[in-house]
């Protein structure tokens, strides 16, 4: 019987074996071993790690994704480093899920900052795959981003979310002790950064673009990256920890989810770059996971489930077609993608059994948020269809049809009212959509000029100071000479002065005549006689 | 008993060590690997001198990660130093200057008098200023004398601290007012913090680059742990100085945007560094504390010791210290990847050391927001500086085996010492 220790080591060992080998075989291997183990009832042998529902999950995508990157990737380079940032990507998500110590989770979060900023520097800046938007130039920005620029952004706005997450767990740790399962309620600030580092890690507003640029990454690690790692972290992080949260917490969720939710799909809807809608795509379905995340957990675990499935074959049929046609922008689909568009839409709106089970509890509000769905989805749908039969299709078919056999309802007919989208389906390019409500320039304009004029203010006073330090040292100097000076005057009083006055008073003594002594004498003997003669000592 | 093996140490290391002036690089290593000795734990006595009292060595588990990167260091930079050496032209005896320094390191942490640590730091400033004296870069002499005088002023304050509060044993020192607080301010000025740091960028910057791998991943590190040790006794305001701490880890993050220079880059980051050290050593909970202490030592020391000898493989390759020229191979990536991330603390034992030093946040707003900001910052110049590195471009580099497996054995460290997690989660 397999531990989940041995399985997370099996996990890190494979993500190094890749990295040597640069093949991938690892990869597979562990994925098969991890959801083996788990399928056949692993169990922690130490406290440190907890059974987590969603590990299966994760090891199932990763499985379909990482058989379809041996497609994908096949004439790619850098496949060493590719491969072994996409083990370390499982193996933390897995150590994540798993982890009941706060020193595994956290390593776990940081673990799959790290990958996810590796991953996006895959292909090289400077490689046309690797970009990000399409060259314009609006509000004051040029709309395209290398790797290296995606990747900086991506780790600078989660790494936000990770310090937040280890103040907040680190002082629960200090308050309740180390292991999650016996934490008691978390103050008001924990609360607080507890739904920051939320945030970020799910791509919420305003932390949305990184999600966006982060498209710089190859199409198999935008499938896993968006449906059952990295993004999902942060509703999990409030499945794990939504109980001990302050109440008003549920609010906030609700309300930055919810918004979210809706300003992603709207997003979305503006997007040409098919990557770039999935990942708008994305930022909306987890808005509104988000959102009832901590009113009800159920629904959002099996919200979680669905979108999982839907989004990572939704990446995986367009990552075809920008296989086929080597381009970013693809004017046309393979017929298995559009079939699996189609699936993934369905399974998204709820109409599938899987989205069904997820969609039937959800609030009615989401139905928005699906017929924005079928819009941005329908758009796709409507492009040419090119004839190829790789063998891509079929882990991506497989994750779209196996789960409705897992997990299953029928749908409810109010799901059915998401089709009226549709029309937007013909919507003509709206500029504020398209540029995203001009979000990037936060991150490329206002975010830097603060930074810039905040590290340049120090440096000025660094600076300042330093000189001055500098500029300083002929002060010593003056220090220096008023010391010697007045060294020298003692110098010149002891050795010069007293020696010349003696001198010269002895020369001056030396040099009298001898008539002026007898002269002294005799007014001397004159002066005692006459002191005597006044006192009457000869009386 | 553990005095035997101290004296013992002591004459075969520092035998070794003056042998090294004249024989080089083989003695120098065997000294510094007979410095594994004093790792053996224990504790003894090796006389009692009039005035200044008992005066003891002792090594226990939490003195054991500070000896033990010492002396490990110690010998990966030896071995990397050959062709370092070669390029700037040095005689033999700076391998034996290097074997004092690194004992001096060891000194520092062993003894227990107070006022042998003070003798100990001065062999540690002796010796580092003979080698910027002689072969620094740039006005050497000027920064040489320059980080003589205020390492001087931050040890003679110490000295004095400890002489004035007439406790010279570490484990009854007590002080008080004005006399802890010189205690402390020496201490700060030899770390560089916020304010007394302006020695720093130049003394690391300027300095041979194997001199610079010591000095700022190890040497002015190892105050953190006094600062710690002594806080019971000297009664610092533990909570004015996290806050501190964290102001320098800000300040000296928002310095390192302004460098060009890699080097100069890599000192500015360890100012920020000292703050987070300063910060974790004046935790409240004393074991937290220790946690946070040691573990951002010592996966500051290995990953910027790392950086500073990556750093010097493109002083001697391709001549430059521009950051922004240094080009790549995919061997170079890896080794700055791993070092800037662990830098970062992002992961890597590193990041262990900031989850317990943002444990010890005390739970104030503004306390948290700085702290939040200092954690942040110092992630967001790893990456800034790696981005600068990125965009240089791939290249053909050529550069000597043994350095860049001196740059890996380090770069790796705060990774496989992961391994011992088990040690500390309890």
């Amino acid at each position: 019987m397999a531990t989940l220790e041995l399985l997370l080591a099996v996990a890190f060992a494979a993500a190094l074996a890749d990295l040597l080998a640069t093949r991938g075989y690892a990869a597979v291997a562990a994925a098969t071993v991890f959801l083996a183990g788990l399928l056949g009832g692993a169990w922690p042998s130490t406290p440190f790690l907890k059974h987590n529902e969603f590990a299966a999950f994760v090891a199932a995508v990763y499985l379909a994704i990482v058989v379809y990157s041996h497609f994908y990737m096949r004439e790619a380079e850098r496949l060493g480093w590719f491969w072994g940032w996409m083990g370390v990507f499982f193996g933390s998500m897995e150590l994540f899920l798993l982890a009941d110590h706060w020193v595994l989770l956290a390593l776990g979060w940081a673990g799959l900052d790290i990958a996810s900023w590796g991953l996006i520097l895959t292909y090289r800046d400077g490689d046309e795959m690797g970009y990000v938007g399409d060259g314009a130039r609006a509000g004051g920005i040029t709309w395209l981003w290398p790797p290296s620029s995606s990747a900086f952004r991506a780790i600078v706005t989660v790494e936000v979310g990770t310090a937040a997450l280890l103040i907040a767990l680190g002082g629960m740790a200090l308050r309740y002790g180390p292991f999650i399962s016996d934490w008691g309620p978390a103050g008001d600030l924990a609360s607080a950064l507890i739904l920051t580092a939320a945030f970020a890690k799910a791509a919420q507003l305003p932390f949305t673009d990184w999600l966006l640029t982060a498209m710089s990454a190859p199409t198999p690690v935008s499938a896993l990256l968006h449906s059952s790692t990295m993004v999902k972290a942060g509703p999990i992080l409030l499945l794990k920890l939504g109980p001990l949260l302050a109440g008003w917490a549920v609010e906030v969720a609700f309300l930055v989810g919810a918004a979210t939710a809706v300003v992603g799909g709207l997003m979305a809807l503006g997007q040409r770059e098919p990557k770039l809608v999935l990942a708008a795509s994305t930022a909306s379905y987890l808005g509104m996971i988000t959102a009832v995340a901590l009113k009800n957990p159920h629904e959002a675990a099996l919200l979680i489930y669905a979108h999982g499935f839907a989004k990572a074959a939704l990446f995986m049929a367009v990552g075809h077609a920008i296989h086929v046609t080597h381009s970013r922008f693809p004017d046309a689909y393979p017929l298995a993608a559009k079939v699996a568009i189609a699936l993934g839409m369905l399974m998204l709106v709820g109409v599938l059994p899987t989205g069904a089970l997820a969609k039937n509890e959800a609030p009615l509000w989401t139905v928005v948020v699906s017929a924005l769905t079928v819009g941005y989805l329908g758009r796709l749908l409507r492009l040419p269809t090119v004839n190829d039969w790789g063998p891509m299709w079929i882990p991506y078919l497989a994750l779209l049809v196996v789960p409705n056999f897992l997990l299953y309802a029928v749908p409810s007919p109010v799901l059915f009212f998401a089709f009226v989208g549709g029309g937007l389906a013909f919507l003509g390019d709206v500029e504020v959509l398209k540029r995203r409500l001009y979000l990037p320039v936060v991150f490329d304009r206002v975010a830097p000029a603060v930074f810039n004029g905040l590290w340049r203010l120090v440096a000025v006073v660094d600076r300042a100071v330093d000189r001055s330090l500098q500029t300083s040292a002929p002060l010593w100097q003056l220090v220096v000479d008023a010391v010697t000076f007045v060294d020298w005057l003692v110098d010149v009083a002891l050795h010069d002065g007293l020696v010349a006055l003696i001198r010269r008073a002895s020369a001056g003594v030396a040099g009298l005549r001898l008539d002026y002594y007898l002269y002294a004498v005799g007014v001397a003997f004159a002066f005692i006689i006459a002191v005597a003669l006044a006192l009457g000592i000869w009386r | 008993m553990y005095s035997d093996i101290f004296l013992l140490a002591t004459a075969v290391s520092g035998a070794l060590a003056v042998a090294a002036l004249r024989l080089g690089l083989p003695a120098a290593l065997a000294s510094v690997a007979a410095m594994l000795l004093f790792l053996i734990p224990g504790r003894g006595v090796l006389g009692v001198l009039p005035y200044v009292g008992e005066v003891a060595v002792a090594v226990d588990f939490y003195k054991l990660p500070f000896l033990a990167v010492s002396v490990a260091l110690g010998l990966i930079v030896a071995f990397y130093s050959p062709p370092y050496l070669w390029h700037l032209g040095a005689p033999r005896w700076y391998y034996g200057v290097h074997a004092l320094y690194v004992l001096s390191f060891l000194y520092i942490i062993l003894f227990e008098n107070l006022i042998f640590v003070f003798l100990a730091l001065e062999l540690s400033i002796i010796t580092s200023f003979l080698l910027i004296w002689y072969f620094g870069y740039g006005n050497r002499r000027f920064v040489a004398l320059l980080y003589f005088i205020w390492a001087q002023v931050g040890s003679i304050l110490f000295l004095i601290g400890v002489a004035i509060s007439g406790t010279f044993n570490a484990d009854v020192f007590t002080a008080g007012g004005l006399v802890s607080l010189l205690v402390l301010l020496g201490l700060l000025i030899k770390m560089g913090t916020a304010g007394v740091h302006f020695w720093l960028p130049y003394a690391h910057a300027e300095a041979p680059t194997p001199l610079s791998a010591l000095l700022s991943p190890v040497h002015v590190g190892l105050m953190a742990y006094w600062i710690w040790r002594l806080r019971e006794g000297a009664g610092w305001p533990l909570e004015a100085l996290f806050i501190y701490g964290l102001v320098t880890a800000v300040y000296g993050s928002l310095l390192v945007f302004r460098e060009t220079d890699f080097k100069r880059a890599l000192a500015d980051s360890t100012v920020a560094n000292m703050g987070l050290l300063v910060a974790a050593a004046s935790i409240k909970n004393v074991e937290v504390s220790y946690a946070a202490t040691a573990l951002l030592f010592v996966g500051h020391a290995f990953a910027k010791a790392a950086l500073f000898m990556l750093a010097g493989l493109y002083i001697v390759s391709l001549h430059t210290r521009a950051i922004g020229e240094a080009r790549w191979d995919r061997h170079l990536l890896a080794a700055s990847v791993l070092g800037f991330v662990a830098l970062a603390g992002l992961f890597g034992i590193n990041l262990v050391g900031k989850a317990y030093l943002a444990a010890g946040v005390p739970q104030a707003l503004y306390v948290v927001a700085l702290a939040l900001f200092a954690l942040v910052s110092t992630a967001v110049y790893s990456f800034y500086l790696f981005n600068q590195m990125y965009r240089a471009g791939e290249g053909r580099v050529e550069y000597p085996a043994e350095m860049y497996a001196a740059i890996m054995a380090s770069a790796l460290a705060p990774y496989l010492l992961l391994a011992a997690l088990p040690l500390w989660l309890h």
